[in-house]
């Protein structure tokens, strides 16, 4: 990592872990749908209501965690465009979808943090389906959720670090 | 190439990655092509599959991809078999790891059936 002075709040969600989950989300969907998402912002206000999540953690020089949410609208097609076959929302490999999908962000995500000098291990996806579904978080974590757009249709990915003996998530490597 | 009549295992936890490998290997000619959930099933699949070709994931429960790999170049009866890793991290360090292990080839996701079929010819050439 560089030598800029950080906040308590970026020790804890280093600047370097934000930006490389942004150029993994443009980088990855690019390959996989053929264009390239759209970065739309940071509300934390914004939700994608009734969809599907993969949450991956992250250990290693920095805790942290990994959400991909994909919404109903857009899921249907962002699968089809992963797998190359349709993808019924209702069906178990809709889950399967945006785990695998979250799991290849995270290897993207892991090698770009370890040229930056970071290196973090990763953990198997866990799989949420709901209403604006989010995992609980440490009080206090810092978190930030990035909204993109694709052609196919809305994005949302969500990081959230964690302090000194807080984990975040499931325990990587598991 | 032909790959008609050849035979491939496929093992991934992601059934949905199971799926679309397995497609991929269909449209490449491949005959029988079997599956399993993770390391140990692969190798208990093995055990009456003789399988031409394993396609493997790395990151699994019960048994990951490189000890899938090093349970198969330490058995004498399937210890020959091309192996083919499949994984998301394209550390370095990674592909070392499976290098040294023994894959004969190795492939990032995403990927496409262009790219999956040229990991395999570099295989079969």
């Amino acid at each position: 990592m560089n030598s800029t002075v950080l906040t308590q709040e970026e020790k804890l969600l280093p600047p370097v872990v934000i930006r490389c989950v942004q150029e993994s989300v443009v980088s990855i969907f690019e390959t996989i749908l053929g264009s390239a998402p759209k970065y739309t912002g940071d509300s934390e206000e914004k939700n994608i209501g009734e969809g599907v999540v993969g949450i991956i953690s992250f250990g290693g020089d920095v805790s942290w965690l990994l959400m991909l949410a994909i919404g109903r609208q857009s899921a249907g097609q962002i699968a089809s465009g992963f797998c190359g076959f349709d993808v019924e929302y209702e069906s178990p490999d809709m889950g399967d979808v945006v785990g695998e999908l979250a799991n290849v962000l995270a290897g993207d995500i892991i090698a770009r943090l370890r040229s930056e000098g970071v290196t973090t291990a990763m953990s198997l996806p866990t799989i949420m389906r709901g209403q604006d579904v989010e995992p609980l978080l440490p009080r206090g974590a810092p978190s930030k959720k990035m909204h993109f757009t694709t052609a196919q249709g809305a994005l949302m990915l969500k990081v959230a670090g964690s302090r000194p003996g807080e984990n975040v998530g499931r325990t990587p490597g598991t | 190439m032909s790959y008609a009549g050849k035979k491939a295992l496929v093992v991934d936890d992601s059934s949905v990655m199971r799926q679309i490998i397995k497609k991929n290997l269909k449209e490449l000619g491949f005959g029988d092509i079997q599956d399993a959930e993770d390391g140990a099933a692969g190798l208990k699949k093995l055990g009456d599959f003789t399988a031409d070709l394993v396609v493997s994931d790395w990151n699994m429960p019960k048994m990951t991809g490189i000890e899938f790999l090093k349970e198969i170049r330490g058995n004498d009866k399937l210890k020959a078999t091309p192996f083919l890793m499949v994984t998301s991290e394209a550390d370095k360090s990674k592909i070392i790891e499976a290098v040294t292990a023994g894959v004969s080839q190795y492939i990032v996701k995403p990927f496409n059936a262009n790219q999956l079929e040229e990991k395999i010819k570099a295989i079969f050439k």
